[in-house]
């Protein structure tokens, strides 16, 4: 009896282990992951990045940005690369360009569904890149904890109308100039009014959400002040354009689109089309250009440029570009002395 | 004599304005006729009172906001000339201000 009990209990060892050993042999090894590289569709930027002072050879370059991201890229490309190493000079438009189109991505349908960027060589292309703000927006692993911002602005966006963000400009304005809130009214007219246009009169482009992009930055002195602003919407002379009775259209049609531009600052076109209680932002740009409130105003819009750096008169300031731009950039800037 | 009553934007609205329209934004020149400035003036006409509105205290005024909130009180039905006479304007930090806002009120006369 005590036998036949041993030998049951051995009998289920014996079952128990032959069973672990089982497992053992037949047991799948699992193969190492093989590690997939991420590949990345480069596009280099131009040495001189900036829509004012580069524009045709900046503007393409966005539009190779956009073409690669609304095609079919192949497959094996994970995101796109924005090399930035070559870059020589940057500008603040540029870098508000790029930051349109990179939070605009989301919303288009294609394979490329991220961005990959590098900072350039030369230090102070590297320096604008991490003090303005730009980094802020796109996902990085560069510290920036040490950049002091006294002496600008950050880059700030939105869609709204937004008198609270304006009025931080002011006082960025105010605590570098020493003026007063009384002074300064007319730069509040006018943000304001460049934000209302980016809600009203900037029709939606094809691929980028009408936003506005905001920038100041002061110079060493502290005697200078430029501020840019970008709005995303379609651009004025298409917006101009479509305004237009057969007439207007005739006049202007061979000129170029900087020369829709002029016309909008100069209110022409409202009274043809009798909305005169409308556009009347651009002419009051214009306005505070002409009383010296704001000095090297420059607007790019579509295939149009106006650059007052040079010109007095409106027409004097045409450029027609051959590349378009979707979307209006406002560059200008104040000088202390005036704005005392 | 005549009563005056008073609308000091800076104090009472905003020293922010936006723009034209509510969708716009806040404190848009839409929004502040709609829910202040309208409800005022016709108050105002009831009582066979004027109004003052004083633009100072602020950061200042879009085009927008001032044409959509005086030049849209004409749209809305109201007389530009009944605008003028009962409407008393205050502005000593922008002086060509008033002179904006008349033109909205009488440009709107034109073109009905």
């Amino acid at each position: 009896m005590k036998n036949k009990k041993r030998r049951t209990k051995y009998l289920k060892w014996l079952d128990k282990r032959n069973k672990k050993n089982l497992q053992k042999r037949t047991k799948r090894k699992k193969k190492p992951k093989k590690k997939v590289k991420c590949l990345l569709y480069p596009l280099s930027m131009p040495r001189i990045m900036s829509l004012t002072e580069n524009s045709e050879q900046t503007i393409d370059y966005f539009n190779k940005i956009i073409a690669t991201v609304n095609r079919t890229i192949p497959k094996n490309y994970k995101a796109i690369l924005i090399d930035a190493t070559e870059v020589e000079v940057i500008t603040i438009d540029s870098l508000m360009y790029l930051l349109a189109i990179v939070i605009s991505l989301k919303n288009v349908k294609g394979n490329v569904n991220e961005f990959r960027g590098n900072l350039p060589k030369n230090e102070n292309a590297k320096k604008i890149f991490k003090e303005s703000g730009f980094l802020n927006f796109v996902q990085n692993n560069i510290d920036i904890s040490n950049i002091t911002n006294k002496d600008r602005l950050q880059i700030l966006t939105g869609k709204d109308v937004d008198g609270e963000i304006i009025k931080k400009l002011i006082k960025f304005v105010e605590e570098h100039f020493g003026v007063t809130r009384v002074s300064t009214k007319f730069l509040y007219h006018m943000l304001i009014e460049l934000m209302t246009n980016t809600n009203n009169h900037a029709y939606e482009n094809d691929y980028m959400k009408n936003k506005w992009y905001l920038y100041a930055f002061v110079n060493e002195n502290n005697d200078k002040i430029t501020i840019t602003f970008l709005d995303t919407g379609t651009g004025i002379p298409y917006t101009v354009s479509k305004k237009w009775d057969d007439k207007f259209k005739e006049m202007f049609y061979n000129k170029g689109e900087s020369y829709y531009i002029a016309s909008a600052m100069d209110g022409e076109f409202r009274t043809q089309t009798q909305l005169k209680h409308r556009g009347k932002g651009l002419p009051d740009i214009y306005a505070h250009l002409i009383n010296k409130e704001i000095v090297n105003l420059k607007i790019i819009s579509g295939k149009g440029k106006l650059d007052f750096s040079n010109a007095i008169k409106l027409y004097d300031a045409c450029i027609n570009l051959k590349s378009n731009l979707q979307g209006t950039v406002y560059y200008f800037e104040l000088e202390k002395e005036r704005n005392d | 004599m005549i009563k005056i009553m008073k609308i000091k934007i800076a104090v009472e609205y905003t020293d922010t304005p936006g723009g034209r329209y509510i969708s716009d934004g806040p404190y848009s020149g839409e929004d502040f006729r709609k829910n202040v400035l309208e409800i005022k003036y016709r108050e105002c006409l009831e009582k066979h009172e004027k109004l003052e509105i004083d633009f100072d205290g602020g950061y200042g005024y879009g085009t927008s906001f001032l044409e959509e909130a005086f030049g849209g009180l004409v749209r809305e039905g109201y007389d530009a000339d009944e605008i003028i006479e009962n409407m008393i304007f205050i502005s000593e930090e922008e002086n060509s201000l008033i002179d904006r806002v008349r033109k909205y009120i009488l440009d709107m006369k034109v073109k009905k």
